[in-house]
C-alpha cells in the first residue's frame, strides 16, 4: 500500500471535501443527504435553464466534480471507486437540479452507468420531471464494437452541451447538440501500468516493457498488448486508429488526457509527439495535456478528437467557471530565437608567457594524471566523478593554452573562469569558475595573488555555503593561500594544501556537496576528493 | 418447507454472509477481466441488506424479496446492483406468499426474463445469466441444482464476453470465470442450503 489516505471508507467524501475547499469557491456545494449519496452541484442553480447531470464511478478525478460550474455541468454524481453511482444518488441529483426546463443526463457507456442513470431517469419521469439521457461511447479501441466505452471525449459533450444550456436553449436542442458531439468524438487510450486502488491489493498485470493499447479508465485490461512504443510511435499508432473519422475535417479539437500517473514532463513530450502527427497538424485547439478523466494513478494517456465547425468552436472556447476545465488553447508553432552568449566587453587576446604557460600546463597535467585516483576517492564518498570533472576541465584548458592571455594574470583568470562555466558540470565547475572570476577582478584592481585568491575563496564560500572544516576543497585551498600570504612561497602552499587535504580524512561531517548526504562512518579515513585535487594542483607548482 | 420469517431471516443472513465472505475471490475474478469492483459492490449490497434485515425479515416472502431487491437496485451502484436487485425484485413480484415448487420455478423464470430485459442480455454472453438460465432449466427438469450451478459457472470460463467491462477485452476475457456467474452460483448454493435445512 502506498496511498496517503485516512479511513478507506471515506476516501471519496474526504476527497470531495478537499476539492471543494480549494476549488469550490462560493460556487460548488455537496449533498449531505446520506453517506451513499455523493453529489456535487452548483450552489446557485438557474432552473429556467436545462440542468446537466453527469457522473459515474469515482477514481476519474477531476471528472466529473471538477466540471461542475456555469457553462458546464449542474451536478456530478459520484459512485464508489470505478463503480457507477446508485439509482438513489442519481435520482436525488435529478430532483435537486431539475426545473421547468428539464434535465439532461450525460452518461458514459458502461452497463452500470446506463442501468443506474437509466433507472433514475425513469423514476424521475414517473415523478413528472422532464429528463433526457445521452450516452457517450467515444472509445474506438475495439473496431466495430457494439458497445464502445465512454472515456475522455465525454468532456467535449459536457462543454458543448453546457454552453447550449447556459445560452438558454431548450432540452431538445441541448440533447441534440450533445448527441451530435457524442457521435462525432473519437478517443483512444494507452497505458504502461495498471492503477492502484486505495485499500485494495495491487494486481500487477503488465510486464515491464509492455503497454496496453485501447484500454478504458477503470483499470481493466486493454484490447491489445504491445511492446512499449516510443512517444512518437505511440502517437502515430493511436492517431492512425483515429484517422478513419476526422479525415475530412479541416480543423480539429483535441483532448490530451493524462490518465493520472504520467509526470508533467512526459505529458508535454507526448503532446509534442501527438501534435507532430497528421491529425496533430490539423488540430486547431488542444485541451490539456492535463489529468482530466483519469484512472487513479494509471501511467498512460488518451487522445480524443472532435471535428470542429464555427458553432462548436464558439462553444468550446466560451469561458466556464468549472474549476478543472483548463480551457481550449490554440495550437501554435514553437517560437524559437537565437540568443548569442557573447560576454560583454573584449574577448581575450592571446599573449605568451613561458612561466605562466609552464604553471598552467603542470597543473592541468597533474589533474589529468589524477583522474582515476580522484574518481576512486569520489566513488567512496560521492558519485565517483570528481576526477573526470577536473580532468575534463584540465584537458579543455590545455587544448586552448596558446589562445589564452597568459601574459595578463587578471585576464588569464577571467578566461579560465569562462572556460570552466562552459566545460565543467556540477557544482565544482561553477564554484571554481566563481573563484577565478573573483580572483580576476581583484588582480585587475592590482591586488597580489594571495590577496586575490583569498578574495576568490571568499566568494566561493559565499555562494557555495561551505566553510573550512566542512570537508571540501576549501580545506586545501585556504591553508595554501594563507601560506602564500605568510610568504612561504609555492612550496609552503603545496605543503599546506597537502596537509589540509589529508586532514579532511578525519573530518566527520561533510557540510556541502554530495558527501554531505553520507554518514560519518562512510567518510572516515577517506579524504575529500576536491581537496585532494587542489593539493595536487599546488603540489605540482613546487619549485 | 414453509417459508416463515425464521426461514426468511436465514435466507437473508446466509446469502449475505456467503457473499461477504467471498469478496476477495469475486474481486480477483473481476480483476482478471474487469475493473475489480464486483466483489466490493456485492459486499456493499449485501451489507446494506443485512443492515436492513429487521425490516426485510418482518415481511412475507414476496415483500421481503422485493425489499431486498430494492436495496440492491437503489443503493449499490455498479452494474451488479441493478441487475441482482432486479432479479430479487422480480422474484418477489412473481412469488406467492407460500410458494410450491412450481410457483417458485415460474417466479424464477419471470425474474430471469426481467434481468434479461434490464441488462439487454441473453445467455452465451458470459454473464450471470449463464448460471441463472441453466439452473432454471435444471429446476424444470428436476435435475440436481447445485451441480447445475457449479457446471454452469465453470462453463463461463472459456466464454468470450460480450457484455459488461469484460467485453472490452475481447479474446482476453477467455479463460476466466465470470464474476457475476460465480456470485449467482454462491447465492443459489446458499438458498438451497437454507431451504434444505442444512444451515
Amino acid at each position: 500500500m502506498t496511498h496517503f489516505v485516512n479511513d478507506i471508507g471515506s476516501v471519496i467524501s474526504e476527497s470531495i471535501d478537499g476539492y471543494l475547499r480549494v476549488a469550490g469557491g462560493g460556487m460548488l456545494s455537496r449533498a449531505i443527504d446520506e453517506p451513499g449519496v455523493k453529489i456535487v452541484l452548483q450552489q446557485t442553480i438557474d432552473r429556467s435553464k436545462v440542468g446537466l447531470v453527469s457522473g459515474g464511478g469515482s477514481g476519474h478525478e477531476p471528472a466529473h466534480v471538477g466540471f461542475v460550474g456555469q457553462g458546464m455541468l449542474t451536478a456530478a454524481v459520484c459512485g464508489e471507486i470505478f463503480a457507477s453511482p446508485s439509482v438513489d444518488a442519481v435520482l436525488t441529483a435529478i430532483r435537486a437540479v431539475t426545473g421547468p426546463a428539464g434535465c439532461l443526463l450525460i452518461v458514459k457507456n458502461y452497463s452500470g452507468d446506463r442501468l443506474n442513470f437509466g433507472l433514475a431517469a425513469e423514476k424521475a419521469r414517473a415523478e413528472g420531471l422532464r429528463v433526457e439521457m445521452v450516452i457517450v461511447a467515444d472509445d474506438i479501441a475495439i473496431q466495430n464494437a457494439p458497445r464502445p466505452r465512454g472515456i475522455a471525449g465525454t468532456l467535449f459533450v459536457h462543454k458543448i452541451a453546457g454552453y447550449a444550456a447556459v445560452r438558454g436553449q431548450d432540452l431538445a436542442a441541448v440533447k441534440a447538440v450533445a448527441e451530435r458531439v457524442a457521435g462525432a468524438v473519437q478517443s483512444i487510450g494507452i497505458a504502461s501500468t495498471v492503477c492502484n486502488i486505495p485499500g485494495r491489493a495491487t494486481h500487477d498485470r503488465l510486464p515491464d516493457g509492455m503497454a496496453e493499447l485501447g484500454l478504458g479508465i477503470h483499470g481493466e485490461p486493454g484490447i491489445e498488448r504491445i511492446a512499449l512504443p516510443s512517444a512518437s510511435d505511440a502517437a502515430r499508432i493511436m492517431t492512425d486508429r483515429l484517422g478513419q473519422g476526422p479525415n475530412s475535417a479541416p480543423a480539429l479539437a483535441m483532448i490530451i488526457n493524462n490518465l493520472g500517473g504520467m509526470p508533467a514532463m512526459e505529458m508535454s513530450l507526448v503532446a509534442n509527439a501527438i501534435l507532430a502527427t497528421e491529425i496533430g497538424r490539423r488540430t486547431a485547439f488542444v485541451v490539456g495535456p492535463a489529468p482530466l478523466m483519469t484512472a487513479l494513478d494509471m501511467r498512460g494517456f488518451s487522445i480524443s478528437v472532435l471535428p470542429l465547425d464555427a458553432d462548436l468552436t464558439e462553444s468550446l472556447l466560451a469561458p466556464t467557471s468549472a474549476p478543472s476545465w483548463p480551457g481550449a488553447r490554440a495550437v501554435l508553432p514553437v517560437s524559437a530565437q537565437l540568443l548569442t552568449t557573447k560576454p560583454l566587453g573584449a574577448t581575450y587576446v592571446a599573449s605568451p608567457n613561458p612561466q605562466a604557460k609552464r604553471a598552467v600546463e603542470a597543473v592541468c597535467k597533474a589533474l589529468i594524471a589524477s583522474e582515476a585516483e580522484l574518481n576512486l576517492l569520489d566513488a567512496k564518498v560521492g558519485d565517483g566523478d570528481t576526477g573526470t570533472t577536473m580532468a575534463g576541465a584540465a584537458r579543455s584548458v590545455l587544448s586552448a593554452i596558446d589562445h589564452l592571455p597568459l601574459n595578463n594574470s587578471a585576464q588569464l583568470c577571467a578566461a579560465v573562469s569562462d572556460r570552466f562555466t562552459k566545460i565543467m558540470g556540477g557544482s565544482s565547475g561553477v564554484l571554481l569558475s566563481i573563484l577565478f572570476a573573483a580572483t580576476s577582478s581583484k588582480l585587475a584592481e592590482g591586488a597580489s595573488w594571495p590577496a586575490a585568491l583569498g578574495a576568490g575563496l571568499d566568494r566561493m564560500e559565499y555562494y557555495g555555503g561551505a566553510r573550512e572544516g566542512d570537508r571540501t576543497m576549501l580545506d586545501a585551498f585556504r591553508p595554501a593561500v594563507r601560506a602564500l600570504e605568510n610568504g612561504d612561497g609555492l612550496n609552503g602552499a603545496a605543503l599546506a594544501a597537502e596537509a589540509g587535504a589529508a586532514q579532511t580524512a578525519k573530518m566527520p561531517m561533510a557540510r556541502a556537496g554530495r558527501s554531505s548526504y553520507l554518514a560519518s562512518r562512510d567518510l572516515d579515513g577517506v579524504p575529500d576528493p576536491g581537496a585532494v585535487a587542489v593539493a595536487k594542483a599546488f603540489g605540482t607548482l613546487r619549485t | 418447507m414453509p417459508i416463515d420469517s425464521a426461514v426468511i431471516r436465514k435466507l437473508v443472513e446466509t446469502t449475505s454472509e456467503r457473499i461477504i465472505a467471498r469478496t476477495d475471490e469475486l474481486t480477483a475474478l473481476d480483476q482478471a477481466i474487469g475493473d475489480g469492483d464486483h466483489g466490493f459492490n456485492m459486499k456493499r449490497g449485501f451489507e446494506a441488506i443485512l443492515a436492513d434485515a429487521d425490516r426485510i425479515c418482518a415481511q412475507p416472502l414476496p415483500q421481503a424479496l422485493h425489499a431486498a431487491g430494492t436495496v440492491l437496485v437503489m443503493k449499490v451502484g455498479g452494474a451488479s446492483g441493478p441487475l441482482f436487485g432486479t432479479l430479487l425484485m422480480s422474484l418477489g413480484k412473481a412469488m406467492p406468499a407460500a410458494p410450491s415448487r412450481t410457483d417458485a420455478t415460474q417466479a424464477f423464470a419471470a425474474a430471469i426474463t426481467a434481468v434479461k430485459a434490464r441488462g439487454k442480455s441473453e445467455p452465451g454472453q458470459k454473464t450471470m445469466l449463464d448460471v441463472l438460465v441453466p439452473v432454471q432449466s435444471a429446476l424444470i427438469g428436476d435435475r440436481p441444482l447445485r451441480a447445475a450451478a457449479a457446471e454452469a459457472a465453470a462453463a463461463t470460463v472459456p466464454m468470450k464476453a460480450s457484455r459488461g467491462r469484460a467485453s472490452f477485452l475481447g479474446d482476453r476475457s477467455i479463460g476466466h470465470m465470470d464474476p457475476g456467474a460465480r456470485s449467482s452460483e454462491i447465492l443459489i448454493g446458499a438458498v438451497l442450503d437454507v431451504l434444505e435445512g442444512k444451515v
